[in-house]
């Protein structure tokens, strides 16, 4: 995950991330170290909110070979095969949501591989960063 | 279909610390919150 490099930038734009994975606790967790990334990690293996924010589902486009080439990339960094966790169907996404509830960026995942560049992200949280400022609630 | 400019659907979910968290908790705060939702990649 990119996003963990930015960890600087992402406090100073008062950004909460929060990671959601469907998949079980010891996974999620294992994930959460092998990464490195130092963001909440939340829980939701009925998919509730993921069914709340009309994320997609595909078998046939979570498996692409686009994926198997990425799979491939990571075990050749050093990433550990874990196995598939939970349906494997179940697309992902980013949204933004800012501090007065309020949805300011939506990306839903065509695929495994499909996500919004750091850079489009860390973009939209300035913007909503300088409003909060503007509104007098950031500091 | 969501849409920019909605309210975000609130949901309550547990952390790896096994504790609750709600969404909502950070609305009318200095927190925008990005919701990073996984699939088998990670």
């Amino acid at each position: 995950m990119q996003l963990r490099q930015h960890n600087v930038q992402l406090e100073a734009l008062r950004a909460q991330v929060m990671v959601i994975s469907f998949g079980p606790m010891p996974g999620a967790q294992a994930w959460l170290k092998e990464t490195g990334a130092s963001f909440t990690l939340l829980l939701d293996p009925d998919r509730a909110a993921y069914r709340a924010y009309d994320l997609e589902h595909s078998l046939v486009r979570s498996w692409g070979p686009g994926v198997w080439l990425r799979y491939a990339q990571l075990l050749l960094a050093g990433r550990r095969w874990r196995g598939i966790q939970g349906d494997s169907g179940q697309l992902g996404g980013d949204i933004v949501v800012d501090s007065s509830g309020l949805i300011r960026f939506v990306h839903r995942s065509h695929d495994p591989t499909d996500r919004p560049p750091v850079s489009r992200l860390l973009a939209v949280l300035a913007n909503c960063s300088t409003t909060n400022r503007k509104a007098g609630t950031g500091q | 279909m969501l849409r920019i400019g909605d309210v975000a659907p609130d949901w309550t979910l547990i952390t790896a610390d096994g504790q609750p968290l709600t969404l909502s908790e950070f609305w009318g705060g200095e927190r925008t919150a990005l919701l990073v939702f996984l699939r088998h990649l990670g």
